[in-house]
């Protein structure tokens, strides 16, 4: 009944459609029966530790690339591959690490200390290792036998236990690095609880169960597929109708409908990072040169950066544009914690930010141009602040920027204001001095104020717990006095997982922990 | 009487034809309604609006249709959809139709010269009319935005210039036909300058497909702003646009649909309208064309 | 003949030079390049220097382009900077995805567009007609990422009878599959099965006045015959010359579709490689893209050529 050339064309889309899915299926990655699905908010980049620079990489390494040491539910640093913390000398120097003894890389080879010896001095001396500024204080390390490592540094370094439960800390199978060098992060091998299967596309990565791990009796699951989604409202949407068992950085928008919903846990963390608008009070010529003199109307007259930050609203700021979920904040350490500096940020005062901007004897409005990320959740963020910032007499440009060149107008100096934001770290020195130290190549405000500078060297030379955290509370102090960068928040990093996924850990680093996370019930 | 004598007449005879026949189409009469009213919208935005599109009310956020004076609701931020969707049909006019035009009047003498000249000339063109158009647009459009910042212009820039390759296309053809009627070689052999023979005698005729083709591309061009707007690359905050409108409301799907809503029934609308009158235009100035 | 052939290709080939020489150069103007991108968290100079020493990015222009083109043509993409993985293994990943997705679409709308013409045609100015010619100027007016929205809001968050976003393979789950791409399809199919439907309508008409059906039905032939046998596979060829010259709509539809449903396909992977500043996969996509463009014209070219002088004869179209 149907003629020829209808014949034609239906046997021909059904010849390519059976084509191209058996192509597809055949090169992509088998979609395995059991794996626990979860949904990651961005790409993770080259899954190399030494040269990964993306928070969703950890989320992944957390899973196949055990550290040195790790942290606990408390975010107390806890041994890992180590055997117990490090013995630091008096001077803080010298560095003893115990190394467990008994542990397989995922290509069955043995770790000891020589492994990890290997892997330090890749991440110290690689031509594209990103790890290199942490470790700068390391000069040598020894393999003093096999369960020994030994670290000797010039100068004392106290967050470099905390380092070690990072990126830093982990070990690489020697065996894989020999053989694949600078493509290590095609087939990566570490000790893990899972082990790399497949990355068919950077939006897909499959790990499955290892065989070598050294408890992998506590591993139910038979694998987990990472899945990238970008999107915050299309996480939430996939996971509520089933396709995905677990997301990270639920948007605040979604958080009512995915915490009311009754197969479906949520929990979430303060960031230990923070997001805020960076000011260029110094960067000329780039972050890495000297800091001078710039033409920007905030640099020249610090109480025009006072009243901007009296004229924000933090609570409000955080009531519309995150439903309340998210932690005001005025300062680059954690608001909750051991580093928690507990001070009070300022609230909202136009009288005296109009005041301040009144003594300047300036023109108003005061133009200021403000890139913000081309999303609709930071756009919204600029304009609101803009909308606070008028009333003492601002008039803010709200300038929606691509991300890549947000990143390079921001190292290079070229913006007068940027809203950005950091991840965070365990140790707060690493949340402050890459942004403080002149030459630092984080530091876009081109900030060089002594009394920080001065701190920050006693922080991280100090070795007494107690010691630190009166010192952090005062850096805290000075940055929120200087203003290179108006702190506005931290995020609520919220995990989303359906109700039949017990088991993961996830503690105030946002790290999703699956080692004994198990898929129970109706899959 | 000479050949252009004739040829002038029969234009004018020709557009009264058109005339009779574009208003003759209920359906295009209808488009142009809707066309004069979206114009209307946009230039009196300021006074039939009930709220000031850019100002955030933070007490109201997300407020339903209907609730408090807002008949279409409140944004995320608090503003007047309503007021929003009129300032809205500014930015989409602007993108739609400046676009478009510039466009056109960037590409109708390059489509004269090649269709005139042929030869290398044609060839050349061609050439780099097929690269444009293998080109993706998309990527020409993000990396205009990533080099000179999202805006508005910008938006209008990447559209005009993705409008040139069709139109070269269309007046090259047109002046191929065009070329070989007696008329022209009439005036070839008297020793008319070039220039005269191409500008004053083949353009006016070619002018028809260009005004059926440019009134095809407006509303692929408003669409066009619409999808740049929607990816971010488009006007700054707080102006409105309702692409961006769209994009904002992907966040909110769950709690407020609405702001899904509207802002697209106002493209669809527009573009529709547009649409629907450039069919009749069509139909009026080449009847026999398919 | 021959020289035609010829002709047409040595063009295509000019075209795809110059496009990748366009792309080559558009892309390393934009601020900030691949090492750049990554620099969000370590901004360590050194390194930058090392990524864009090992990729050959800091050599000068012309022998990097030369370099690049002489692997490309080995089907050598190269390495991305921002994922380690190779270009041409995700490509041969993305580009299946993004094939099915667009002949789903394309049968979506012929499925809808050509019994619509054929219905339209068959009394033109009726109220069939009328409806069918309004509802496909509507469908040719609907922004898509619009309809996706919508169909998003109604199909999955309020009703729940589709996954909102996401892909699955075919092979072990092709019900999943279908369930993942079938709003997709329909949403990119839309505004093509209305292109489609006018272009049914119009050749129908045309041919249905021709001579050639003239003599069918007065061989007492029933309307059926008429139509479906006679009159619509004359216009079948031009149809589908119409479906083929839509594939550039397609091209710049499926890039929103898929940021809209997630799809994992080459439209994604384009803007992704943009806003990474990854140039050897945005070259890689640019070349496969213009490679596609360029061969489907090429097809609908000598096709429409060769079937000319045959339609002709048969008394229908033009």
């Amino acid at each position: 009944m149907l003629s020829r050339p209808t014949r034609l064309i239906v046997a021909v889309s059904a010849l390519s459609l059976v084509l191209t899915s058996c192509t597809a299926s055949v090169l992509g990655a088998a979609r395995n029966a059991g794996y626990l699905v979860v949904a990651l908010a961005g790409q993770t980049g080259i899954l190399d530790p030494t040269q990964s620079s993306t928070f969703d990489s950890r989320i992944v390494f957390a899973n196949m690339c055990e550290k040195l040491y790790d942290v606990n539910a408390n975010l107390k640093l806890v041994p890992e591959l180590a055997a117990a913390l490090p013995t630091i000398s008096a001077d803080g120097l010298t560095y003893d690490i115990p190394i467990r003894s008994g542990i397989r890389f995922n290509d069955g080879s043995a770790l000891d200390a020589d492994a990890v010896r290997t892997s330090l001095m890749h991440y110290k001396t690689d031509a594209l290792s990103a790890r290199k500024s942490e470790l700068k204080p390391v000069t040598s390390i020894q393999a003093l036998n096999p369960t020994t490592v030994r670290l000797h540094l010039k100068t004392p370094f106290s967050p470099l236990t905390s380092i070690l439960a990072d990126r830093s800390g982990m070990v690489l199978s020697p065996g894989a690095l020999a053989r694949e060098g600078d493509n290590f992060g095609r087939n990566p091998v570490c000790v893990g609880p899972f082990s790399f299967q497949a990355e068919p596309n950077p939006d897909e990565i499959d790990l499955t169960r290892s065989p070598f791990y050294y408890n992998s009796k506590s591993v139910t699951l038979p694998g987990i597929t990472f899945r990238v989604v970008v999107q915050p409202a299309v996480r939430a949407t996939d996971l509520r109708s089933g396709d995905i068992d677990v997301i990270e950085q639920a948007a605040p928008q979604d958080l009512t409908t995915l915490s009311s919903d009754p197969g479906l846990n949520t929990k979430t963390v303060p960031s230990l990072g923070y997001t805020g608008i960076y000011i260029n009070v110094g960067n000329v010529n780039g972050s890495t040169k000297a800091s001078g003199t710039v033409n920007n109307v905030l640099a020249k007259y610090p109480a025009l950066r006072q009243a901007l930050d009296l004229s924000l609203d933090r609570v409000a700021i955080n009531k519309v544009v995150f439903d309340g979920d998210y932690t005001p904040s005025c300062t680059p350490l954690p608001t909750t914690g051991q580093w928690a500096p507990n001070l009070t940020c300022p609230t909202r005062d136009i009288a005296k930010a109009r005041q301040l901007v009144a003594q300047t004897g300036l023109p108003t409005p005061i133009t200021i141009d403000l890139l913000v990320p081309n999303d609709s959740l930071n756009e919204e963020l600029g304009t609101v602040i803009q909308a606070m910032a008028k009333d003492a007499g601002f008039d803010v440009r709200v300038d929606a920027t691509e991300f890549t060149t947000l990143l390079s107008d921001g190292a290079s100096g070229r913006f007068q204001a940027q809203i950005t934001g950091w991840s965070g770290r365990l140790d707060p020195d690493q949340d402050i001095s890459q942004f403080y130290l002149p030459l630092s190549s984080l530091n876009y405000s081109g900030n060089n104020d002594t009394q920080i500078n001065t701190l920050i060297d006693e922080g991280r030379t100090t070795v007494d717990t107690a010691a630190r955290r009166q010192i952090y509370r005062q850096i805290a102090q000075a940055a929120l006095a200087q203003r290179g960068i108006i702190y506005l928040y931290d995020a609520g990093l919220t995990l989303a997982s359906k109700k039949n996924v017990t088991g993961i850990g996830y503690f105030g680093d946002a790290l999703i922990r699956l080692q004994r996370a198990s898929l129970g019930g109706t899959a | 009487m000479n050949a252009l004598a004739v040829a002038d007449s029969g234009r004018a005879l020709a557009r009264r034809k058109a005339r009779r026949r574009l208003t003759a189409r209920p359906l295009s009469v209808i488009g142009l309604v809707g066309v004069v009213v979206v114009v209307l919208v946009a230039l009196l935005a300021n006074w039939i609006s009930p709220h000031d599109p850019t100002l955030p009310n933070f007490g109201q956020v997300l407020a339903p249709p209907g609730a408090g004076g807002h008949l279409l609701g409140t944004d995320q931020l608090g503003r007047d959809v309503l007021s929003r969707l009129f300032y809205g049909s500014r930015t989409t006019l602007v993108a739609g139709v400046l676009a478009t035009v510039l466009g056109t009047l960037v590409a109708v003498p390059i489509g004269l010269v090649a269709g005139y000249f042929r030869g290398w000339t044609d060839v050349v063109i061609s050439r780099l009319v097929d690269v444009v158009l293998a080109f993706p647009f998309l990527i020409f459009a993000v990396g205009l935005a990533a080099i000179l910042g999202p805006s508005l212009r910008n938006v209008v820039l990447a559209l005009g210039v993705a409008q040139i390759p069709g139109v070269i296309r269309v007046v090259r053809g047109e002046v191929f036909a065009q070329r070989e009627l007696e008329y022209v070689q009439a005036e070839v052999v008297n020793g008319t300058p070039t220039r005269t023979i191409m500008f004053r005698h083949i353009l006016p005729n070619v002018l028809n497909p260009v005004v059926v083709q440019t009134s095809l591309a407006v509303p692929a061009t408003i669409v066009g702003a619409a999808i740049l707007s929607f990816l971010g690359l488009g006007v700054q905050p707080p102006t409105a646009d309702w692409g961006t409108m769209l994009s904002d409301a992907e966040n909110y799907l769950g709690q407020a649909p609405w702001l899904g809503v509207f802002p697209g029934v106002a493209i669809f609308l527009t573009t529709l309208c547009f649409n629907l009158f450039g069919d009749g235009l069509r139909d009026a100035l080449d009847p026999t064309a398919r | 003949m021959t020289r035609l052939v010829l002709y047409r290709v040595g063009s295509a080939l000019i075209t795809l030079l110059l496009a990748s020489i366009v792309v080559f150069l558009a892309v390393r103007a934009l601020p900030g390049g691949p090492a750049e991108a990554l620099s969000a968290e370590s901004n360590d100079p050194a390194v930058l220097k090392a990524i864009n020493h090992k990729y050959g990015f800091d050599q000068p222009l012309v022998p990097q382009y030369f370099r690049w083109l002489g692997q490309a043509v080995t089907g050598n993409f190269g390495t991305s900077p921002n994922s380690g993985l190779s270009v041409s293994s995700t490509l041969l990943n993305d580009l299946p995805v993004t094939l099915e997705l667009a002949v789903l679409a394309l049968l979506v709308a012929v499925v809808i567009g050509i019994p619509a013409g054929v219905l339209s045609a068959r009394r033109p100015g009726g109220a069939l007609d009328s409806v069918g010619s309004t509802g496909a100027l509507a469908g040719l007016s609907i922004p898509h990422f619009w309809f996706g929205i919508l169909l998003i809001l109604g199909l999955s968050v309020e009703l729940k009878w589709l996954p909102a976003a996401g892909f699955v393979p075919i092979v072990p789950d092709p019900l999943g599959n279908l369930e993942h791409m079938l709003m997709p399809a329909v949403v990119l199919g839309t505004g093509i099965a209305a292109v489609v439907m006018r272009q049914t309508r119009s050749s129908v008409i045309t041919a249905m006045s021709s001579d050639y059906v003239r003599t069918a039905r007065a061989k007492g032939l029933s309307e059926w015959d008429v139509i479906g046998h006679h009159a619509l596979r004359n216009s079948l060829i031009t149809v589908v010359t119409v479906i083929g010259l839509q594939l550039g709509a397609l091209i710049g539809g499926v890039v929103t579709v898929e940021q809209v449903f997630g799809i994992p396909g080459v439209g994604k992977l384009t803007l992704d490689s943009v806003y990474d500043r990854d140039y050897p996969t945005l070259q890689g996509v640019v070349l496969l893209t213009a490679l596609g463009y360029v061969v489907t014209n090429l097809i609908v070219d000598l096709v429409y050529s060769v079937l000319n002088p045959r339609i002709r004869v048969a008394g229908g179209a033009q």
